[in-house]
């Protein structure tokens, strides 16, 4: 059981690192496309924006896995909202600036 | 979620103790679950997420790589994907929070309805997007 809930523990952390890098990666694609358009003043402050976000989420999840690690024997697995609200608003802003993105060309 | 003895609560029950601790904190509800819950209900969110990055990569790929006779079609397949990926972004957040809490609150958890939303959402697009193509033979 231990050992089951260390490694849950441990592909969680995982996946957190699998979507900070997915949200970089998307914002990346958008940004590019934006930096092709007539309008890359637009594109840039959108994309710190979207990178800042990965950057964010990457550091809840790895702070959610050290947390967990060091709580380990309190079982408290206490989720931090933030993390989760960034993920979300960071797609969100992505669907925007891709619509925004998408329409002109 | 029932406990020893007592036999699954009501839904009405359930709808009574969700709206109790609507307002509630999350870390204030009910107490901490059983970790491997708290973590699957986490990575479920997560690989929601990836998904509607997904959609939205799909969409801007519809955006820059199609070619239809008439430049505006293909935003016909690439506006509802984009939307659709930041429709499942907000939904999937909101499943997120309300399974925590009834885990917390040891209350039978929710189906999602994102499954069904983007299964039906792609189902559309995708009859949408071969009917342009046949659409757009026949044009050529």
């Amino acid at each position: 059981m231990t050992r089951d809930q260390g490694l849950a523990t441990e592909r969680t952390a995982l996946a957190w690192t699998r979507s900070a890098l997915a949200l970089a990666a998307i914002g990346a694609l958008a940004v590019r496309r934006g930096a092709q358009g007539d309008v890359p003043s637009v594109a840039y402050p959108v994309g710190a924006v979207i990178f800042g976000a990965a950057v964010a989420v990457w550091m809840l999840g790895a702070s959610i896995y050290d947390r967990r690690v060091a709580t380990a024997g309190a079982h408290d697995p206490r989720p931090r909202a933030m993390a989760f609200k960034v993920m979300a608003i960071g797609t969100v802003a992505i669907a925007v600036a891709a619509i925004v993105l998408a329409v002109p060309v | 979620m029932a406990t020893e003895g007592e036999g699954r609560p009501s839904i009405a029950e359930v709808e009574q103790q969700l709206r109790e601790h609507k307002a509630t904190p999350l870390v204030e509800c009910g107490e901490a679950p059983d970790p491997r819950f708290t973590f699957a209900n986490e990575r479920t969110f997560l690989a929601w997420s990836r998904t509607a990055l997904a959609l939205i990569a799909a969409g801007l790929a519809a955006a820059q790589l199609l070619h239809f006779g008439f430049g505006g079609v293909r935003l016909i397949i690439a506006l509802p994907l984009i939307a659709l990926g930041g429709v499942a972004a907000v939904t999937s957040y909101r499943q997120w929070e309300s399974n925590e809490r009834r885990l917390r609150l040891r209350l039978p958890l929710s189906y999602s309805p994102v499954g069904k939303l983007v299964a039906v959402g792609i189902s559309v697009i995708g009859v949408a997007a071969g009917i342009l193509v046949i659409v757009d033979l026949i044009a050529k």
